[in-house]
C-alpha cells in the first residue's frame, strides 16, 4: 500500500466513503453517549502547585528588588540564593510530573517545560553576573507572572462550561 | 483597563492591533472563538516589549539582561501561543460535543417511554 501515489489514494477512499465514515462515526458516539474530549480535565494539584510556585518566585524577586545594590544578599553564590534556585527546579520538576501524568495535556507540560527554559536562563545569568539590576529583576518578575498566568489561565479554561477570558 | 502608555521606541496600542490582526487573518473563521484570549494576551505582551525597549534605551539594564529580557519575552510568546491553541481546541471540543448533545436529545426523544438508550 506505501507505493501508492496520493492521487491513487484519493481514488481508493473517495470523499462521499469518507463522510459516510465520519457520518456513522458521530452517530455512533451519539448512540455511545460519548463526549469528546481534545484536553485534559481540570486539575486542582497543577492549579495549586503552579500559584505556590508563582508566589515563591515573586517573593524572592521582590526582596532582591528591594535590596540595594551591591548588597551580599544579591549575590548568586549566597546559601540563600543558591537554595531558592534548587526549591523551584525541584518544584517545576513536580509540577511537570504531575502534568506529564494526566492524559491529553501535552499543552500544558509545552508551557510548565517553557517556564522551566526561562528559570534555567534567569539563574545563568545571575550565575554570570552574580547580581540583577532591580530594573531588570521588575521585567523578569513582569515576563515570569505573565508565563504563570497563562499556565493558570488555562488549567482554568479546563473547567468545561466556562467560556475562558484571558 | 488603564490606559496604555505609548513607549518611545514601541507604539504598543499599534503593536495591538497588528498582532490582533495577524491573529485574525491566520485564524479565520475560529477567530471568534479565541479573540478574548488573543486580544488579552497581545496586549499584556506588547506593554512587557515596551519595557524592555524603554529600560535599554535609558541604560537602566545591561546588554545581558537586555538579551535575557528579549529570550523571556520569546518564552511569554509562546507560552501566548500554547494558551491560544490549547483554548482552541476547547473550543472545537466543546461545540463537537454541543453536536452531538443534539443527537443524544434527539436519540432519546425517539425512543421515549423511559427507554432511555443513553
Amino acid at each position: 500500500m506505501s507505493h501508492l501515489s496520493k492521487q491513487s489514494w484519493q481514488q481508493a477512499i473517495p470523499v462521499g466513503s469518507l463522510l459516510r465514515f465520519f457520518g456513522c462515526l458521530f452517530l455512533a458516539l451519539a448512540i455511545a453517549g460519548c463526549q469528546v474530549h481534545f484536553v485534559s480535565n481540570y486539575d486542582e494539584a497543577t492549579d495549586t502547585l503552579a500559584r505556590n510556585l508563582q508566589s515563591k518566585i515573586d517573593r524572592q524577586f521582590q526582596s532582591w528588588i528591594r535590596m540595594p545594590a551591591g548588597s551580599p544578599g544579591l549575590k548568586y553564590d549566597d546559601k540563600a540564593n543558591r537554595e531558592f534556585y534548587a526549591e523551584v527546579s525541584a518544584e517545576l520538576s513536580v509540577l511537570e510530573g504531575r502534568a506529564k501524568a494526566q492524559p491529553l495535556n501535552q499543552t500544558t507540560v509545552a508551557m510548565i517545560e517553557t517556564i522551566r527554559n526561562s528559570m534555567d536562563r534567569i539563574e545563568a545569568l545571575h550565575r554570570e553576573a552574580q547580581t540583577i539590576s532591580a530594573a531588570a529583576l521588575s521585567s523578569v518578575q513582569a515576563q515570569i507572572d505573565f508565563q504563570f498566568q497563562r499556565l493558570i489561565a488555562f488549567e482554568l479554561a479546563k473547567k468545561r462550561g466556562e467560556t475562558p477570558k484571558s | 483597563m488603564a490606559a496604555i502608555v505609548v513607549s518611545d521606541l514601541i507604539d504598543v496600542p499599534k503593536l495591538i492591533d497588528d498582532a490582533v490582526g495577524a491573529a485574525r487573518n491566520t485564524a479565520g473563521v475560529q477567530f471568534a472563538k479565541v479573540q478574548d484570549v488573543v486580544t488579552t494576551n497581545a496586549k499584556q505582551l506588547a506593554i512587557l516589549a515596551a519595557d524592555i525597549a524603554e529600560k535599554r534605551l535609558k541604560n537602566q539594564i545591561s546588554p545581558a539582561e537586555a538579551d535575557l529580557l528579549l529570550e523571556l519575552q520569546k518564552n511569554s510568546i509562546r507560552i501566548s501561543l500554547l494558551n491560544v491553541e490549547g483554548v482552541t481546541a476547547l473550543a472545537v471540543e466543546a461545540t463537537i460535543n454541543a453536536v452531538l448533545n443534539v443527537f443524544i436529545g434527539a436519540l432519546n426523544t425517539a425512543v421515549n417511554a423511559g427507554l432511555k438508550v443513553l
